[in-house]
Formats: C-alpha cells, structure tokens, sequence
C-alpha cells in the first residue's frame, strides 16, 4: 500500500500546521490565538505495532553522484559537476525532486561513456584478474560479478549477469576487449540501480541495502569496504550493530561535510551566492560576500569538531572566524591582518552563534536595508517548522518606505503592520525580526537608526513555550536554544534530510524515539543522525 | 477573409478552394499538422510589469491594435507586430490557488496546474506544461522540445508532469552542442554512426532494467521511473533520426562559456540570450524541435541587467510603488529590453523561410506571460499576457481584448493546445477552466 497525496494530510503534524495557517488569517475575525504544531513528544502516535511509511526511491545527487564515481573507479573528475539539472522542492536530497530529465540522461551517458574510456585504459587493475592468465570471458564474468557489487551495492542477480555476458559477447567482435569492457562499464553507470538506491527487501532491508543507507547518510557514497563486508558476514543485523558502524562513519572527513551541507540547507545557507545588494548603500558587499560564506563554514564546522553540532551552541555561541576584509568592513574589529580566516570572540551580549553570522543576515535583508519581515519568517520556518501562508493574493505589497534620516526601519515597518489585513500574519514574523535591528542589511551591528538609538525589544506570539517579550538576538538565542518546540523543529528538519522526504504520520515514532535520543545524547546533530538509524524508518520499507 | 500566411498555408495542405473551411478544428487539425510544421515558443518571465507602461488604452473590450493609438513604452518594441500579435488582458493565474505566486509561478505559469506546496519553501508541480503538451501533440522534430533561459536559478518552469520538471539549459554553448552535433559542417557521420550504435544499446539494456525495476514499486516511485524512462525514449529517438548531411546553417558559438557564472560575476547575458533566440531560429529552421521555451528569472531570484547601466535586480526594482531614485525607470527599461528581445525573435521568425512556403513566424506563437500582473503587488489579474503569432492561421491577431479578470489563464492554454491540434477543452486545475478563449479565427 502507497499512500497518496491525500493521506498525507491526515498526518498530525501536518493537520497542525494547517491549523496555524487558518488561524493565522482567521484570528482578524475571531481573535483566537494560532494553534501551535503538535510535536512528537505530544503526539497521541505511541510506539507500539511497527509503522514504516512508504520510503522512496532515491536518486543519487550530484554530490553523492561525484563521491560514488570517485570510490566505485577511483575517478575524482567530478563530472556531475558540469550536469545541467533543475531542483523543485526541499532538501537538495529530497527523492520527489530528484528525477531524470533528457539534458541529465544526456549528461549520464556522456559521464558514463567518457569515465568508462578513462577506466579501461588500465584494464587488468579494472578488471581486478589477468586475461592472460585467466581467459577472457572466465576474467570478464569475475568483473560483472564484482565490479557489478559495487556499482549495484548488493550481488548481482544471475540474470543481470547473464545479460551483462551476453551484451559482451554481442560488443567484443566488432573490436577490441578493452572496448567491450568500456561499454559494460558505461551501461552500468547509467543503470537505474546505480543511479538510484534500489530496495527490493520485503519489509526489513536487506544487509546491502542497509549499509547503502547509512553510507549514503553519512559519506554520501558508497558503502566502503568495511560496510561491505559487514553486510556480507551479516553484522548489521541489529540496532547496535547499526549503531556502531554509524558512529565509525561520523569520524570520516566525509561525514563532516555532510553535516555541514545539512545545516547549510536547513538555515539556507546557500542562497547567499544570488543575493545582491545596493551598491550605493552597501558598496563593500560583493568584496566580503565570499568572505562571510567562508566565515559561517568555519563556524559550523567547529561547532561540529568540537560540541558535535550541539543546538545551543550553533544557536548561541560568540566564537567566529574572520579574515581583514570581515573585520574592517563588517566587524569593525582591529589587528586582524590577511585574507586567512582566524578564529575571534565576540561580545556573546550582542553576537549571537548562526543567527548573527553577516551571511544569514545579509540573505534575510533587503538590498537596500534590514528586513525584520524576513528575519522573523526565518525565525517562524527554519526554526520553529511552522508554514505561513503567503500575503492575500491581492494584497498591495510594497516595499517600505526608503531608509529615512527620519524615521527608523522598525518605526516603517511598524506602518506597515498596522493594516489589519497584514497585521494578522505579521504579528507572528516582525515582533520577531525586531529583535535583529541590532544588525543591517549586512550584518553590521549598529546602535543607531533612521536617526534615533536602535529598539530591539521584540516579543514571540504563537509558540509553545516560547511566548513573551525579550529583547536583542542573544536573548532570542537563548529562548529558541531551550524551546522544545525547536528541538523537535531540528528533528523534523534533520529526517528530512536523513531520509529524502518529507515526515508522515507513519513517522511519528521514529521522530518520537529520535527526539528522545536527541535531548539524551545532549542535542548534539551526530547524536540526531545515529538516531535515525536506530528508528523502524530506517531498517524497514514498504 | 484570410490573412497572406493563411492563404500560402491552405495553399501548402491543398484547401485552398476550401474557402469556409472552419480553421484548425479539434480533430481536423492532427492530421494537418503532420503535412506542415508549426513552431511554438513559451517565454515566462518573472516579477510582472508597470500597468501604465504595459497596457494599451482600449475603449471596448475587443479592440483592434491599430486603434489604440501610440504603445505603452514596453510594448513601443513590438510596433511592427501589432497585427501579428495578441495582447490579452483580464486573464488570471487561477492556478496558484492561495499560494504564494512568485513561487507557485515555477510550477503554474505554463501549467495552470496548481502547486504541491507541502515541501516546504518551493513547490512542486503536479501537470504538464502547454510546451510538453503541444510537443507531445506534434510527436516531431528530432528534439521533442528545448528548454533555455537566465537567472533560472536551477528552479524549473516546465515540467512534463507531477514532480517531473525540465531545466532550463543556460549556456548557450551547451544547447548549441546538443542540438546541432549531428548537423554541424565538419560531423564525420561514419564516427557519429558508431557512437549513436553503441549508445542505443546501452540506453536498450537501461531502458529494460527500469521497466524491471518500476513493476516492483509502488506509484510515487513509478512516476519518477517514468520520468526516466521518458527522458531516455527522447535520447533514442534522437539516435535514431536519420543523420542530416550537414546543410543546415548554424549560429556562431559565443566564445568558450565553460566557467560562465553570471550570479558572481555577470558575463555577457546579452549575448547569451541572443544566441539562445539564434539556437531556437535555427533549431525551427532545420526541424530539430519545434517547441523551445525561453524562461527568464525564477521565484524569488533577481534577473540583472548590467548592460543596461544599473545594478539593481528585477525584483527589488519591481517592487517600487512610488518612483524613487528611478526605480519606476529602472523597472520600466528592464521590461522594455525584454520586450526588445522578444520582438529581436519575432523578427528572426519573420525572416527565415519555412520549408513549406512563408516564414516561421508565420507557422509559429509566441506565448509571452509573467506570473503576477503587477510588480508591486502580489496580484495574480491582469497577466501581462502577449500571443506573438498566429500558429499558421489559427489565431486571430491584431487584437487588444481584455477579459475583465472573469477567465483563469488555463483558459488562453486551451487555445494554444487546440492551436497546435490537441482536442483538449481543459488544460491544468479542470476547476478554473471554462474553454478555450475566443480568439481563433471564425
């Protein structure tokens, strides 16, 4: 049984974020408090009877494409680099947008004809037996068998290696052995169950495909040698097992940068590379752009080297890296010479962790000024999960006001809110984005205004137990840090991600038990992610 | 009476004593189209336009374009077309349903479809496109379809059905490649034979395994199976296509894109957009597709226009409801070098024969919208909505007509799909269509 569309909304989580977005334009009538999101831990799904949503068929992304190729030949060329492909919706991992349109079939076969005549150049090392010594056909039939195993991730069925035979034998007449064997290669880097993870266990995963499951989540590749031969002798059989080979993976370099393209994704991090500024407001941008990327890469990464990806760490933190360009232009920091990024405290009553990086402030701004709208949507959506509906299709919505001497961005937006069609939403974004005025458009502190001292007092509506008045984004930090309803947001965040889709009802117990392991294990991101591996989710399909 | 084009078309299927013959009827008109080639080119924009430099004064709700005096300055680029087009005002984005229309127009604007919004920041999109449907309709040319555009930031406008979108190839130089390898002067056709033989097979082997494959899963991952599967049909049709001897007269590449990025570092977008509209000429002209879009900016991204002397981005610009610091001008001169390019494509159209008698504008539309209706609302009426061409004597240009915001978009994706021979009488969310528009001829 698949589920369809429909039944997704059925899903508890999902009926509540329909709630909050009914309110969130209703309440101008009624005056009703939004409902908030129902978490897992409040959930009425209890863990009892096994329950695995549907799980998808997940084609390779060209960063897992790009690992794989570099593992399966030992080829670091990178070709889905130059693939041409569109993304729809969520993570880039997300299995609904990854399909095949003609140009990436295109740029599959190209890939796969110009990595296969790299490969056989050196054929007896591809071929892993010696023609000579062997005889042709006996060596060719070892290499599908072998070769076929790691491309495939699980043993190659006896009919998929007769027709690999057969598709040799039917090219080696026309021309050379290396030529043959080019051409298994290059098919079977285009095979369907290369280019996506293919699961055919009947309810419970099979070894294979559960070591690809956790090499894809953790090294997005292959399963080394060491899962391999795990699936082999059959130790993955249990959730230690599971568990232990998942704690090995998270020491790879590769791991690292899989955790850091997580959280990159989750804050959005990569929109920065199409954000542009006024020049005439912000001429220093476009120098310092690359720059305030490279800064919030060193900064998640050592929140993941040294507090494992700890939430309040990532959320609070004062420590960041800054090269002279950063501190003269947006920190305003002297001594710091070079363009090298070396680590520097900053004062933990104005800074706070990924929230005041220049980077995410710079993507939640306007080109011309701060945007507390935008701030506290991102607050709202990334933070907190919840969704809110766009503006009234046919609302007039203006930018505000230009930057006045005048009047302050707050006193504008201020304006803006108190039309009673907006205002409804907006008191669930701005009270919110207010406590950033501290920061421009670029992620500059500053004390002053539209002619007056900055405001920052802010306040959060609409939160489960986060309601209330505070003022600046350390305070904010703090909240959010030891919010529940966040906790569970970075849960929710982090399966999808883990497992390509988005949460159904089926998943509240695995979202419930990877909650648990997520506050015990010190709400560190490794821990969530070992989580997930020990969930039902993760060790059975349908 | 029938238009020039429209007396050389009858002329070319053998009607032309067939005076009241009743136009391109849902039935008469497949078997047409396989005798002469129609071309048809989508081109979504984002960010909507300024009303008073866009719209025409009109009196009456169907007016001709000759009456309606001096056009507005986005339209003054496309004077020399004002009997040739169709500008349709009083359409809505139906489609996007409550959602949010810059995002929900990667998915609605040539769908009218309505978006799967339950993935969070970006939709997905859930029925074909007009381009798939009228490519799949005329089953020709060696390329079902070519996708280009700018700014498109990976998101897709097209898809060729739920959740299977098609990107927008944005170098030039890499449609260039796909399309004219097998027709460019100097192809050694012997080598490209045993290139195409060896990749037929491998695609042979491919194709079985994902038929094998799909039987033992469940719908939502058959689809993205098919979508596959779709995707390497399209590739083996192309090996098979008999191989050209290499007379078919190609643009001239721009110098090597290879690292081309404009996000960072603005190339030259002028050019690229040119030679996309060459490719697409040159494409119709020697029957490699005969369906292209053009997509120009997505959702939320920022096309720039460097070129034109100004750094700001289309949307912050478009977002101006009082003019400051020149915003209004700024925004007002973007559109108008859309429209500058838009009627650059026309023209080419105009002046490169058709096979068949006349030229490709004459057998071709040219279906111009954007996603909202006015830049600094989020307003989903008025569409800015231009039909450049009249799909070989199908439509009735020359006219000015506004529908009063009382018809969904899907309507005027009706029209086009009948145009090019498809009897449907809904396109997209069955809900907000009503039939086609009237806007063929009688």
């Amino acid at each position: 049984m698949r589920h369809t569309p429909r039944q997704f909304h059925t899903s508890l989580w999902a009926v509540a974020v329909i709630a909050l977005v009914a309110s969130c334009v209703g309440r101008i009538e009624n005056g009703e408090e939004p409902a908030t999101t129902e978490g897992p831990s409040s959930s009425a799904g209890t863990c009892g009877a096994r329950k695995v949503a549907p799980s998808a068929l997940r084609r390779l992304t060209h960063v897992e494409y790009n690992n794989t190729i570099a593992d399966l030949l030992g080829d670091k060329s990178a070709p889905a680099s130059t693939f041409t492909d569109s993304v729809a919706a969520g993570f880039s991992n997300d299995a609904d947008s990854l399909t095949v349109s003609t140009v990436l079939a295109e740029g599959y076969l190209a890939a796969a004809r110009n990595l296969a005549a790299t490969a056989v150049k050196s054929l007896d090392r591809l071929l892993g037996c010696s023609i000579a010594m062997r005889g042709e056909r006996p060596c060719v039939e070892q290499f599908i068998r072998s070769f076929g195993k790691r491309a495939y991730r699980r043993p190659l069925d006896a009919d998929e290696v007769e027709a690999y035979l057969a598709m040799f034998d039917s090219a080696r007449p026309q021309g050379m052995v290396n030529r043959a064997v080019e051409i298994l290669v290059a098919t079977m880097l285009q095979s369907p169950n290369f280019l996506y993870r293919t699961e055919r266990g009947e309810v419970q995963l099979t070894p294979f495909e559960v070591a690809t499951r956790l090499s894809y989540l953790f090294l997005r590749s292959m399963p080394d040698p060491e899962l391999f031969a795990a699936a082999e002798s059959g130790e993955l059989a249990d959730a230690a097992q599971i568990a232990h080979q998942a704690r090995r993976l998270l020491r790879s370099p590769r791991a690292r940068e899989t955790l850091l393209a997580f959280q990159s994704e989750w804050l959005g991090l990569e929109e920065l590379s199409g954000v542009q500024k006024t020049t005439r407001v912000y001429p220093e941008f476009s120098l310092v752009a690359r720059y305030m990327k490279a800064e919030t890469s060193a900064f998640l990464g050592t929140v993941l080297d040294r507090h494992q990806g700890r939430l309040d760490t990532l959320l609070t933190g004062a420590e960041t890296f800054i090269n002279e360009p950063l501190a003269t232009k947006i920190y305003g920091l002297p001594g710091v010479t070079g363009l090298a990024m070396r680590e520097v405290s900053l004062d933990p009553g104005r800074y706070a962790g990924v929230l005041t990086q220049p980077s995410l402030l710079s993507i939640h701004a306007l080109p011309e000024q701060s945007d507390p709208i935008r701030r506290g949507k991102f607050v709202r959506e990334q933070l907190l999960c919840q969704t809110l509906p766009p503006p009234p299709a046919d609302a007039q919505i203006a930018d505000l006001p230009p930057p006045s001497l005048r009047a302050s961005t707050r006193q504008r937006f201020e304006q803006h809110r108190s039309d009673p069609v907006c205002s409804g939403c907006h008191r669930l974004m701005d009270p919110i984005g207010f406590a950033f005025e501290s920061f421009d458009g670029i992620g500059r502190h500053r004390t002053h205004d539209g002619g007056g001292p900055i405001d920052d007092a802010a306040e959060m509506h609409g939160s489960r137990d986060m309601d209330g008045t505070f003022r600046g984004v350390p305070e904010l930090a703090r909240r959010l840090a030891g919010s529940q309803e966040v906790q569970e947001c970075v849960v929710r965040q982090g399966f999808r991600f883990a497992f390509g889709r988005t949460e159904t009802p089926d998943d509240d117990c695995a979202l419930k038990t990877a909650f648990q392991a997520f506050v015990s294990g010190g709400l560190t991101l490794t821990e969530l992610m070992v989580a997930f591996t020990q969930t039902d989710t993760f060790a059975y399909r349908r | 009476m029938f238009s020039p084009a429209r007396r050389r078309l009858l002329r070319a299927v053998g009607l032309a004593a067939a005076a009241s013959y009743p136009g391109f009827r849902p039935g008469r008109v497949h078997a047409d189209s396989q005798a002469h080639r129609k071309y048809f080119v989508a081109i979504p924009y984002f960010y909507g336009v300024s009303p008073a430099h866009f719209w025409p004064k009109a009196t009456a709700p169907d007016v001709a374009l000759d009456s309606v005096g001096e056009l507005p300055p986005i339209l003054r680029p496309l004077e020399n077309f004002r009997a040739d087009m169709l500008v349709l005002r009083g359409l809505r984005l139906a489609a996007s349903d409550g959602t949010s229309p810059h995002i929900a127009g990667n998915v609605t604007m040539l769908s009218g479809s309505s978006p799967d919004a339950s993935g969070g920041s970006y939709f997905n999109g859930t029925g074909p496109t007009i381009d798939q449907e009228i490519a799949r309709t005329m089953q020709a040319g060696m390329f079902p379809s070519v996708e280009q555009g700018l700014f498109t930031y990976g998101r897709p406008t097209v898809w060729r059905g739920r959740g299977n979108h098609l990107p927008a190839v944005e170098n030039p130089n890499i449609t260039f490649d796909r399309l004219f390898a097998d027709v460019a002067p100097g192809v050694n056709a012997v080598e490209r034979a045993a290139l195409r033989a060896q990749s037929q097979s491998m695609l042979d082997h491919v194709s079985k395994e994902i038929v094998a494959l799909s039987g033992a899963l469940g719908n939502q991952d058959r689809i993205r199976l098919d979508a596959h599967l779709t995707s390497i049909r399209a590739i083996e049709r192309r090996l098979s296509w008999p191989l050209s001897q290499g007379s078919c007269p190609v643009p001239v590449k721009l110098p090597d894109l290879k690292d081309w990025l404009y996000y960072q570092n603005p190339g030259d977008i002028a050019g690229a957009l040119k030679l996309q509209m060459d490719i697409i000429v040159a494409a119709f002209a020697c029957d490699i597709t005969r369906v292209a879009t053009l997509q120009l900016g997505s959702a939320s991204k920022n096309p720039i226009f460097p070129f034109l002397g100004f750094s700001e981005g289309l949307h912050p610009l478009s977002h101006v409801v009082a003019p400051r610091e020149g915003s209004l001008d700024k925004y007002v001169r973007a559109l108008t070098w859309y429209h500058e390019q838009f009627a650059y494509l026309a023209t080419q159209l105009k002046g490169t024969p058709h096979a068949e008698g006349g030229s490709l504008f004459d057998a071709s539309a040219i279906f111009v919208t954007s996603e909202i209706g006015v830049g600094w609302s989020h307003t989903i009426n008025d569409l800015p909505i231009l039909v450049l061409g009249n799909a070989g004597g199908y439509f009735r240009t020359g006219r000015l007509m506004n529908f009063g915001n009382q018809r969904a978009h899907n309507d005027l994706l009706v029209s086009l799909a009948n145009a090019y021979g498809s009897p449907a009488m809904t396109f997209g969310t069955p809900k907000h269509c009503k039939g086609p528009l009237p806007i063929a001829r009688g």
